[in-house]
Formats: structure tokens, sequence, C-alpha cells
């Protein structure tokens, strides 16, 4: 065949995969070569994680207002962090802090559906446009490489805010894929449709395929993409529910004693693992939202999340008698919080480290938003969209940086530069490559560009 | 060799080229007003073949006079005021143009907003991927496709510092720099230096940038020449347009060279600047027209003669099968044989009722006339429960129908939609009672309470108009502009004002604000005007939605986006369709009875081979996944059959057993009346002790969990409790509990001596009631508390009993309320039991009967029993509930498949595309391996033959043919009987005869 008559061919068939799905025709140069990034890692800390307490330290802050938790030094020389990031100052040298993160539109993401939902999808909701998750705008637009996994996995996604996740106008398939779970750390878990059933043993599932291929012959003539879509969803189900890499990338068992005890043994520190074991299969975009669970050793920890309205330095839980916006959690200082959480993200960034994997994976500790500076008279933090604190790590985000600042308070970003959520979502974008300048189209033909109010983070590059 | 073969094929494609036997040139006559005047001239030749094609571009065009000239790509321009004739030659054949020449002595500057920015729109710059979006690009913004003139003015001419226009040099204007690559432009280039965009540009500028002068005649609608509708056929698939802007006044302007086109749908026709449509493949499609606010569309149809084609479908005078086969014949694709009767059986019945056929209706089916059973099923479909169930359920989920935001009145709202459905109720008269009186359906506005949120839902359902985007700017592809979204909202809410102007808006369809009256008579007069006969949306979008339920795909897809750039597959047909619906008087089920009567809806799926890659014109039927509801209801039919003929049975003795009931509750009657004679003597008075409530408990699935009180508080009491002596019985106290949470109350009750006593309660959302450690109540519900809820009456002993409640918060507000039902005997039963059995009339003994049943422990068991067995009976299928209740492992699955969570008024909230999640709930999900395992108990005494004889029937409405019988019970009696079957249910219910609609 001539070199002519091949580019012809490959013309007609481009051709006719933009006809048979007009709307999603990408034009050929949507990637830009030497992309940073081949996927990205996202810690979703949901709740508001109060940076004056972590990363942001401010011992200089009126006593009635200050930590309890006193700085350290870190491994990036004349940077502290509290006392609670011990272990993560031993990575410092790995990260970027970004402390001059803020919300341009706090009276949209002030909430905690709103203000994940602007996580999630890296633009204020509430446009004319309802915008899919940045994970399932990245899956619609570049595939993953894991052909056996789903393209942007979230674990566990069961708690209330995960239900904030959307894939907008995008086709159904690249809806974000929730593990479930409410403690992974439970040997008994595992992904529910994933594992073959019980009962079902890897014969019983055979045969029955044998015996479906023997039976499904009625539509062979009336097949319509349809027919076809399903055929081939199921062909790659068939595939996930046998593949042994596919229970590989889910099965702590084939971890070290040593690996899992450095995650930290409890629901947080395997979800992190498990986003490690699901980064290392390749998969695009995975997202790590997790909080621990209820046990009989965190009794009134209904709902763990970072939202510590009320006595955020409890030792444990922060339910005020009679009720209260902070009922169900536990003091920041606790295990279940600021312990695991440190302990699972300093073991995930040098796990990364170590597999070479943090070359070219983006790793982003992110949350709604930051916590008061002022104690309230519940002894605890509220909402605070004014000066927050993110994380990043990897493909190519330069090690051992501190990005912007905050007053002696905590309160308000002094630093000539501030970031906002879409420039986070823009950072991501710009490090896997994708030219923002592209518009992706709605199915009503409606022009999107991502992140359009946002620029990438210069500091991150 | 080689040019012999070259002849034959020349041959093939045109054996002989008919000559033309006429010449028309559009227009005949015209006025040239202007120096800067121009007309382009669209010129049209009939060949002897009765085809008519383009011959603009060989047209010779000879002016008769001096008054005009011709331009060498066709265009005729003025030179002098007069009279004139231009002579048009083309294949032997002549026609003529008159036309008349005006002022030519006067000058002629560009009309800022009549062409400057008719220019920037055609040429892209104000579009939404370039300086039309939010944003703009490069920090050069204009208004999207010029909805804002005023605004682009001053963007133009001072923005940037004014380096955009500059009036000293034009050419020097970054507005020309820029798109001719002068300097750089990231949007490449845009320009061409000389041409005729440029040339307005330039002028405008150079006259000094002056705004539209206020007394410019309005435009008043565009006409795209040779007309409506085109046809042509390949080798000579294109087409010249014409377009001409309508002013007030009758102005006439040839705007062919400034106005914007586009194709609906480039894999069939490409147009180019100058309104030269070409053919890409045989097909149709709309070539859209934008000038200023108005769009304008040509409907065209390109035709390849395909050999082999023949017509051998019988004439007929159905109006859906002439309308259709007309454009069959017309594109030369041939439609399918029809389906065989157990396809349309199986077809019809998930179309019309969302569900399978029973075992008994498809016994039913096929014992009926051959001739006429397809027709007799149609009647009983449509006369079924089923029917009306499943499409008031399609119609609640555009209407967000939902008990979590309309908590009480979305009941009765789903029963209003229900009951009209059933009815029948014309479609017109639903409309305006659902926008204008007040009943349970007026709970609709509160599913839209914003002026936005209405605007927009009414719209998209009623007129199939996205109206949404008229909400910042003006419509990109239709003519709403922001001012009739504005006006629209004003007529449903007061002080609506236009966001840009601050002006205040004259409700839709009413002639001033002074004159447009209250919010009810605004929303009477927008629905008079909505349900009109005369609006052309209305009843084609209802008729457009039909379709689409019938077949998968509607005439205008999507279903709910009625635009001129979004033309109808069929046009005559959407049109005829419409019509009959107004002649019936909006009668659905007539319009239904007429589709599905016809052989257009009984064609087979299976194509043949020239319709093959036929979508649009319904020459087949297209096999279509089924939808969430049916999969589900599926699955449970070839499951479960077994199990709900079981229930059917039980109803059939308990209602034996209350017969039974009844007659010895008559016979222990006078016992019972003295016996309430005795009570009546003395009455008992319980004595309360005050509420306490616990902790707040909290876990995901707060309903099911029994929290540590449950066991507690019977051995430990309420010790460390909140006591709230302030809880009055009889009144509502809110409460304030997280999502998925649960607050346990409790409190002591004594009696002097045994006694049966009723409480009522309310609860937000959840309850459980406990006395003395049996639990007595159990409500998993999401809803507002109201009083008397629920009722529940309690043998109390004699002595302390305590009391505990759970109040279950599934998320938003929270509260509950609880009183004890007046101890004091009815007033009228005591007058009752007074009377002597003589003194009774018929109506006091039938009271008495039901005073007696009622307060009888067994009687009322019977009764619960009996309406849940009922219930099971005709809500166990998802299709046929209007609002959802599915929770856990049926919730998924529903999701999975695409089930909506009506939050839109948009048809594409639910999405039926196969995706991996779902193909990993068929393999291997949990409900359907519950429901198989379920199969192999019930299925388990049939025997082989009969039982796959009976899924086959079931599954597919159908026998198996002689391989699958063999090959499936080759499969059961070689295996352990059980699991055998739930191997043969799973895999039949995976084949994709079952999960799709064919």
């Amino acid at each position: 065949m001539s070199q002519r008559s091949l580019t012809r061919r490959s013309f007609i068939s481009i051709a006719a995969a933009g006809l048979a799905g007009a709307a999603w025709a990408r034009p050929a140069s949507w990637l830009r070569p030497n992309a940073q990034a081949k996927r990205v890692l996202v810690l979703l800390e949901q709740g508001g994680v109060s940076h004056i307490d972590t990363f942001d330290p401010k011992p200089g802050a009126p006593a009635e207002h200050r930590s309890p938790f006193g700085p350290i030094t870190t491994k990036i020389p004349g940077v502290h962090f509290t006392e609670l990031c011990q272990k993560t100052a031993q990575v410092a040298d790995k990260l970027t802090l970004v402390r001059c993160m803020r919300q341009p539109t706090p009276g949209i993401g002030d909430s905690h559906p709103k203000g994940t939902q602007y996580l999630l999808s890296g633009e204020a909701p509430g446009g004319p446009v309802e915008m899919p998750d940045i994970g399932s705008v990245v899956a619609s637009l570049l595939g993953s490489p894991c052909s056996y996994l789903p393209p942007s996995i979230m674990v566990p996604g069961n708690h209330e805010q995960a239900a904030m996740t959307r894939v907008g106008f995008l086709h159904p398939k690249y809806k974000v894929f929730k593990t479930g779970g409410r403690d992974l750390s439970d040997p008994k878990w595992s992904v529910p449709n994933l594992g073959l059933l019980a009962g079902i043993d890897e014969r019983r599932f055979r045969d029955r395929q044998d015996l479906l291929s023997n039976l499904d012959v009625g539509l062979a003539g009336a097949a319509t993409a349809d027919v076809d879509g399903m055929q081939a969803a199921a062909a790659q189900a068939v595939d996930m529910l046998t593949n042994p890499l596919t229970r590989r990338a889910f099965d702590f068992e084939t971890e070290s004693e040593a690996t899992r005890d450095r995650y930290g043994r409890g629901h947080r520190g395997q979800c992190y693992l498990l986003g490690r074991k699901l980064i290392e299969a390749d998969v695009r975009f995975v997202t790590i939202d997790v909080r621990e669970p209820l046990t009989k050793d965190t009794p009134g920890g209904s709902n763990m999340n970072w939202d510590h309205h009320d006595f955020i330095y409890s030792e444990g839980s922060t339910a005020i008698q009679g009720g209260g916006p902070g009922a169900g959690r536990w003091g920041i200082g606790t295990w279940p919080m600021m312990g695991s959480t440190d302990q699972a993200f300093s073991a995930l960034i040098e796990d990364l480290d170590q597999r070479g994997l943090l070359e070219d994976t983006l790793v982003c500790f992110i949350t709604e938003f930051g916590r008061t500076p002022k104690i309230n008279d519940r002894k605890g933090r509220d909402h605070w969209t004014h000066a927050f604190t993110f994380l990043f790590a990897g493909a190519g985000v330069p090690g051992g940086q501190v990005v912007g600042s905050t007053d002696e308070e905590g309160g308000y970003i002094t630093s000539p530069m501030s970031y906002t959520i879409e420039d986070y979502a823009a950072t991501v974008y710009e490090k896997l490559g994708i030219d923002r300048e592209q518009p992706i189209l709605t199915p009503e033909n409606r022009p999107i560009f991502l992140a359009h109010r946002g620029r990438p983070i210069p500091e991150l590059f | 060799m080689t040019h012999w073969i070259l002849f034959v094929l020349l041959l093939q494609i045109s054996p002989e080229a008919p000559s033309i036997e006429r010449l028309v040139v559009h227009p005949a006559q015209a006025t040239l007003v202007g120096r800067r005047a121009r007309l382009r001239p669209v010129v049209l030749g009939l060949g002897s073949d009765g085809r008519w094609l383009d011959l603009t571009q060989q047209a010779e065009l000879i002016p008769s006079g001096a008054q005009v000239t011709v331009t060498g790509d066709g265009h005729v321009i003025p030179e002098s005021d007069g009279e004139a004739r231009v002579v048009v030659r083309a294949e032997g054949r002549e026609a003529s143009l008159e036309i008349s020449v005006r002022d030519q002595s006067r000058a002629h500057p560009v009309d800022f907003e009549r062409e400057t920015l008719a220019i920037l729109t055609r040429q892209g710059c104000n579009a939404g991927s370039c300086h039309g979006s939010p944003n703009g690009k490069g920090g050069f913004s204009l208004s999207l496709f010029a909805y804002d003139p005023a605004q682009d003015a001053v963007v133009l001419t001072r923005d940037a510092y004014a380096r955009r226009t500059n009036v000293f040099d034009p050419e020097a204007s970054l507005l020309l720099m820029k798109p001719t690559l002068g300097v750089t432009h990231v949007g490449g280039r845009r320009l061409e230096p000389g041409g005729l965009a440029f040339d307005i540009l330039r002028r405008w500028i150079e006259e000094g940038t002056r705004p539209s002068p206020e007394a410019a005649p309005r435009l008043e609608g565009l006409r795209l020449e040779p007309g409506p509708q085109v046809v042509r056929y390949f080798p000579h698939a294109y087409q010249q347009l014409r377009a001409v802007a309508l002013f007030e006044g009758g102005l006439e302007t040839d705007v062919t060279d400034i106005v914007t086109y586009q194709s609906s749908d480039p894999g069939v026709a490409a147009v180019d600047r100058a309104g030269f449509v070409q053919a890409v493949a045989p097909g149709a499609c709309a070539i859209m027209v934008r000038y200023l606010d108005q769009l304008e569309s040509m409907h065209v149809t390109f035709v390849r003669d395909v050999e082999g084609f023949t017509w051998t479908e019988p004439e007929t005078d159905h109006l859906v099968d002439r309308l259709i086969g007309e454009r069959l014949k017309l594109l030369q694709v041939p439609p399918s044989p029809l389906c065989d009767d157990g396809t349309f059986l199986r077809r019809s019945s998930l179309d019309l009722t969302g569900l399978l056929p029973t075992p008994e209706t498809t016994e039913w089916y096929f014992a009926a006339p051959a001739a006429l059973r397809r027709e007799q099923l149609i009647e009983r479909l449509l006369a079924s429960e089923e029917h009306a169930r499943y499409w008031a359920r399609r119609r609640a989920d555009l209407l967000r129908l939902r008990s979590d935001n309309l908590k009480d009145a979305a009941a009765p709202f789903a029963d209003w939609l229900l009951d009209t459905t059933r009815a029948n109720r014309p479609f017109d008269d639903v409309v305006r009672e659902l926008l204008t009186e007040d009943g349970p359906q007026s709970a609709f506005y509160e599913t839209v309470p914003t002026p936005d949120a209405v605007t927009e839902t009414t719209t998209q359902l009623f007129m199939g108009s996205r109206l949404a985007c008229a909400k910042c700017h003006n419509h990109p592809y239709e003519r709403w502009t922001q001012r009739d979204y504005y006006r629209i909202a004003a007529a449903f809410h007061e002080g609506v004002s236009h966001p840009r102007t601050g002006e205040s808006m004259v409700p839709w369809a009413s002639e001033s604000v002074k004159a447009a009256g209250d919010v009810a008579q605004r929303r009477a007069r927008f629905a008079d005007w909505l349900t009109d006969s005369d609006n052309a949306f209305f009843a084609a979008v209802e008729a457009n939605r039909i379709w689409a339920a019938l077949f998968g795909r509607g005439l205008v897809e999507p279903i709910d986006d009625f635009r001129s750039s979004n033309p109808a597959s069929v046009p005559a047909l959407l049109d005829a369709l419409a019509g009959e619906l107004v002649r019936s008087g909006f009668d659905r089920r007539h319009l239904i009875r007429l589709i599905t009567s016809s052989r257009t809806y009984q064609r087979s799926s299976h194509p043949v081979a020239l319709n093959r890659s036929d979508r649009t014109l319904f020459s087949h039927q297209r096999a279509r996944l089924l939808s969430a509801e049916q999969i589900c209801d599926a699955v449970s039919r070839v499951t479960e059959e077994a199990h709900f003929e079981e229930v059917a049975q039980k109803i059939e003795s308990v209602v034996t057993e209350r017969e039974q009931s009844r007659a010895s509750l008559r016979a222990r009657q006078p016992e019972w009346i003295a016996e309430v004679r005795h009570r009546l003597e003395r009455q008992v008075v319980p004595a309360l002790s005050p509420w306490r409530a616990s902790e707040v408990f909290r876990d995901e699935n707060a309903f099911e969990t029994a929290f540590a009180p449950e066991s507690t508080v019977w051995s430990a009491g309420a010790e460390g409790w909140t006591e709230h002596p302030e809880w009055q019985d009889g009144q509502v106290h809110p409460l304030s509990l997280p999502p998925q949470s649960a607050l346990y109350l409790t409190r002591t009750l004594a009696l002097s001596e045994a006694h049966r006593l009723a409480l009522a309660l309310g609860s937000d959302d959840g309850l459980k009631v406990w006395v003395n450690e049996e639990q007595v109540l159990s409500r998993d519900v999401a809803r507002g508390v109201q009083p008397d809820q629920d009722r529940v009456e309690v043998d109390f002993p004699a002595g302390e009993s305590r009391l505990l409640i759970a109040i279950i918060n599934r998320g938003g507000a929270a509260g509950f309320t609880f009183r004890l039902e007046a101890q004091a005997i009815d007033a009228e039963l005591a007058r009752l039991v007074r009377l002597e059995p003589t003194e009774r009339t018929d109506a006091d003994r039938a009271a008495l009967d039901d005073w007696q049943r009622s307060e009888d422990p067994g009687w009322v068991r019977l009764e619960e029993r009996l309406s849940a067995l009922e219930a099971e009976r005709s809500n166990r299928f998802e299709t046929q509930k209007l609002l959802t209740d599915a929770s856990g492992e049926r919730a998924r699955f529903l999701e999975t498949f695409g089930q909506p969570k009506r939050e839109s008024p948009c048809a594409c909230e639910r999405s039926n595309e196969p995706t991996l999640p779902q193909a990993l709930q068929l393999l291997n999900g949990e409900l359907v391996d519950r429901r198989v395992r379920r199969a192999g108990e019930v299925y388990a005494a049939r025997e082989n033959e009969a039982l796959v004889e009976a899924l086959y029937l079931t599954a597919f409405c159908r026998p198996p043919n002689a391989e699958e019988r063999s090959v499936a019970l080759r499969f059961l009696s070689g295996r352990a009987r059980g699991e055998a079957i739930e191997d043969l249910v799973w895999a039949l219910i995976n084949t994709k005869e079952f999960l799709f609609q064919h």
C-alpha cells in the first residue's frame, strides 16, 4: 500500500469517527507533546482542613486564637508545619506547598456540597452548564492506558459529598467509578461487582459465559451501535472480572506488611495505599475521598470529616451536648484525623517516589477551604475561603518549595500571588498536556473552555 | 481497454444527460437601492427528467442597459438610476430579470449594526469559541453573535486605547491587521484583504466608525431562495442560495454575501461563506442562515440514484406510512418487512406499559385471530392501568416529581398526573390546569420556584425550546432573544426586568405591563397562548414525544430541542401528526393508536441491504437498550413470575378469610355493644411523663441501624437523657438533626387498668415506635412532619409502660409530633350503642359494623395484609411507580442504567447508553444475582422441557428454536438442578435479545 493511500484511509476513518459522534469529535491536535503528568492522584480531604493547625502554622497569633499545636521544622529550611505533620515534614523536600489558595466566589463554594463540586469540577457550580468532574473530562479526552480498569476512579466515594461528582454533558461512560467500602482495612472488603460474587467461582462463571455465548444469537442481524456497545462493555466487564491484574490492583495481600504498616493500618491508610496501587496500574485519574469509619474505638465519630465547627482540639468526639454543627467528628489532633492523614500522606509520597511514579504522577492534596483564624464560642473554627493551603508533588512540581504567604493569623493572603480553585484545575489540565485553548463542545455545540477563569500556577512548572 | 471501462462507468453514472427544458431565475425582478447594493441571482433549470438543477455557476448574465453591470463572479451591481433588464442564458435556454436602480447619486455609508456586526458574525469573530466567549480572547471581548451592539461599539472604538479602529489610517486598525495576519493573530487568518468583508470593515472605519442611524428601518424577516425545500440529485448535488433581508416598509435587500451560513449536518451538506451548498453524502439537512437577530433555514435533500432500488410497498392511505413512504421513495431507501407477531407483542408491551407481557396476555394474544391480534393488543394495552402508570411515570421524570423536594405534596401531584393520564384528558386541558389552577398540580410551581426555572422548564417541556441560552445572550441557534426570555419570565412572576437594559418586561402574551394584571391572570394568558392550536410548537412537541416513545428516537432529535437548525427528519410527518393531535382534541391515545397501527411502527428491526445505514427515516425499527426501569422489571418478570402467582393466591385466601371474619364479627356484635356501653360508664385516663431525648446517632444507614437505646432503655431507663417538659402533645417540634442520623425519645405512661390506646404521630423523616420492648410501628419514609401521619393502636397493660420512639433524619429538616387520640368515646358511637336495635337505621347499622371492625385487631390485621399484598402486586414494578422508592441495591441498579434523578425538565437527563458498570451489574451484580437465585427456587418444581419453553416465552415472547432448546436442556440435565436453573436464567437475562427492545 502506498504512502498516499495510507494517508487517505486514515483520513476517512477519522472523518467517519467524527460523524458517528459529532459532539465528541476532537481536533487531532488536542494533546500537547511532552506533558509532564501521565496520571493524577487527588487526595480530597473533605470538610475544610484547618490550614492554621497543619501546613501554615501561626505561632504569633493571639493566644486565645492560637493553635495548641506548635511549629516544627521540616525538610525545607526555614519552613514550619505544626507538630501534627511530623511525618509529612520529613517528605516536605518533595512537595510544593501553595499557601495562597482562595475561593474567588466564596458565596458559591462556601458550603460543603457546592465546595466539593467546585473542587471536583474545577469550576464554581451554578453556571449555565453543569461542568463534569475534571477526572471525567480527562477520561474523555485522554482515555486511560489501563485497559482493565475505568479511567477515573474514586476511593471509596461513598460519603455524603461524594454525591457531588458529575459527568455533566459527557457520555456516561466517563462517569467516575466509585469503589465503595466503609473500611478498606477490613479483610472482607471488596469492590462490589468487581470480584466474583459469593457462590460463583471462576469455573461456574466460565460455564455461564459458555452457555451465554451459545444462546446469545437473537439480535445478530439487527445490531446497532448500542448493541455493539453493550457487547463491548460486557467483554470489558468479563475481562475486569477474570483478569488477575484487576484483582491484583485491589488486593492488599500483594503488599508487604511493612508497606501496609507504613501507610497506617486503618481505613485512611489503606485508601491512600489503594490510590498508589491504582496509579501503579496506570489508571489515569484517581481521587481519594476518605473518612475514618465509626468503630467501637471512636465513639461519636459517625461523620469524621474536617468540618471542625466545634471543639476542634477535642481529644475525642467534638460533639456538643444537645447537638451542634460539629457533631459526628473527632478533634483535629486525633488519630482518625491528622494522625492517620500525616501517616498515610507521607507514606504515599515516599512510596511513589521510591517506585519512580512521582516522575510522571501529579499528586494534589486539596480541601474545599480553610478554617477561621479565630476560635468561635464553641471552641471550633468555621469555614474560611480567604486563605488555605494545597499541597502538590510529582510530575515536575518542584520539591521543597513554598508558594505564597498569609498574615500573622493565617487570615488573609499577604503574598503578591494568590491562586484559586480554577487555577488548580488549570494546573491539572496543563500538567496533563491538555490544550485549554481548544473548547470542548456540549451536545448542543456550546463551546466550553476548560478552567477558563483559571491559569496554571506558574510555580508548579 | 481502459477507455472502454471508463466509458461503461460513465454510462452507469449518467446514462444520458437530460436536456434542460426551462430556466427560472430568482428573483424575477428586484430593486437595487444605494451605491453599494449587490444582487446575486440564482438560476435553476428544469430537466427533461422532471428534476430541477442549479445552473447559477454556468449561467451567463447579459445586462441590456448601462444602469447595471455584472461582475465576474455573477453579481449584478448598480451604475445609475433607472430600469434595466438582465438576460440569463444557460444550456441553450433563456430567462430574464427586471431591475430598477435607485439612490445612486447619494452617499451610502456602512451601517454598523446591519453590516459591520453582520460581517464580524459571518467571519466568526464573535463566536462562542472566539471573542464571543464569556471572557473574550486575548483581551478582546465581543457580545455573542452581536446581541449587544452598544457594548460592541464601545469595545471596537474606545477600548484597547482605541487601537482597534484607526479612523485616520483605517488599514492600520487592529480590527483589520489581526485577522489578515498583518500582526500575529492566535485565531489565524480570518479576513482576505480586498474582499467584500474587508472592504465593509475598512469603509466603516474610514467613515468614522459611526453607529447605525436611529431611524433605520427594523429588520422583520429573512427570505431564502430558491425556496424552503430543495431536492437535488447527484451528480448535480449542489445549490447556490440567495438571502433577502425584509425590512420594515417593504424594503428588500440582497444580503447573500454578509449573512452567516451553517449546515445542521456537515456529514450531509457543506455550505461556504458565499451561500453555496454542496452535498457531502446523500441525505437531508437544514442550512441555517443568520442575519442580525433573524434566523431562517432551508431544508435541502440530496439524492443519489441507487442501483437496484425498487419500491414494493403497497399503496396506502395511512398517514404515517404515506408520508414516511414518500420520503423513503425520494431518498431511495427501501423499508424492512414487518416483524413477526411475537416481536410485535414484546415491542408494543414494552412501549405502552414498560413491561414484558404476562403469560396470560401472551396466551390471549396468540389465541386471537391472526389478522386482528395486533390491533386488539394495542386496544388492550391502551386500556390497561399499566399503560397509564408507565406513561404518567415518564412525564413525572420531567416534572421533577420527587418526595424529597415536594414532601407531602409529591403523592397528590403524582395522583393528579396519573388520573389525567388514565382518563386520557385532552393534553391542552391538562397543561392549562397544570399552569393555572389551584390543586395538587400546583406543586409544579414548587419545583420551579424562580423566574428562571419556570421559564426554562415550561418552554422546554411544552415548546421543546432550550431557552436557557437566551438568559445571558440571544439564543445562538434560534430566534429567541434575551428579551423573549424575560418576557416569558414576566408571565409567571411580577417585577421582572431586563438584566442588561433594566427595562420592565411586558409579560409574554400580554399587551403591556399595565394591562398584564396579577400573576394568575398573566399565567392564564400565557397558558392560553401556549395551548392555542395555532401555537406551532405545542402540538408538534407533544406529537414528537409520543413518536420518540414508540421509536426510541424523535422526528426531531433531541426530542426537546426544537429549532430551525435542528429540523425534523421527515418534516411533513411531524406537521401531519401535530395536526392530527389538534384535530382529535389533543387525544394522545388517538395518536398512539395511529402510530402503532402503521406498517412503519410494525417493521422488523432487521435492516435490508439498502437501508442498513438509515438512522433517521424510520425504514426499519432499531434495537434499543431497555430503560433502567424496564430492565429491572423484565428481570423480575423472568425470575419471579411464579412468586407473583403465589401473591395472587394469597390475596384470594385473605379475601375468603375476611368474609369469615365479617360473619363472626356480626355474630359477636351484641357483646361488643355491651362492652362499649361498659366503657362509656368508666373512662380511663393515662398519666404521661415528659419526653426525654437521647444524643444523636449517625450512620450512613441510620434507619436500618439499631442504635444502643433500642436495647438499653428498657433496663437502664433514660438516665442522662435530656428532659423536654416544653414539648406539648399535639404540637410539632422541630429538631436539629444532621443527615442520616437518629434521635431517640422516651417517656412513661401509667394506667390504672389495662386499656387500648391509639397513638397518633408525625415525623420528618423516618419513624420507629416501641412499647414495652415491642416494636409497634416502623416507617422508612422521607417526608415533612404533619400531625397524625401515622396511627397505631396499642393494648397497654395496667401500671407503668415505657414508650420509645426514634426519629430518623435522611437529610434536611427534622421534627416530630405526638398525641394520644382522644380517649373519650366518640359521641356518635355513644349515640349508636345507646339506640335500641329496632331504632337503628340501615346507615346506623353499617356505621356500627365499621366501628366494630375498626376496633377488632384481627380484622385490622387482615385489612393490612390485604393492602400489603395488593401493593406488592400492583406496585412491584419500577415502570409502574410515579414516585421512585428504590434504595440500596435496587437504587444503585437503576442509577447505573441511567434512571434520571428528576432534577431537570430535559429528556436528556435519562441516559440509555451502554456502559461498563451496567455490564458489571448484569454479569455480576447483586440485584441480578439475588433474583436469579430466587428463580432457582421458584422454578425448581418445573419439568425441564416446560421450563425452557416458559422462560423463552416470558423473556422473548417466542418459543425456543430447536437448537436453543437442545442447548438449554443439555445444560439443565448435566448439572446440579438449582444451580443449573440459575445459570440458565442468568444467561437469558444477559442475552442482547433480552436487554434490547427490537
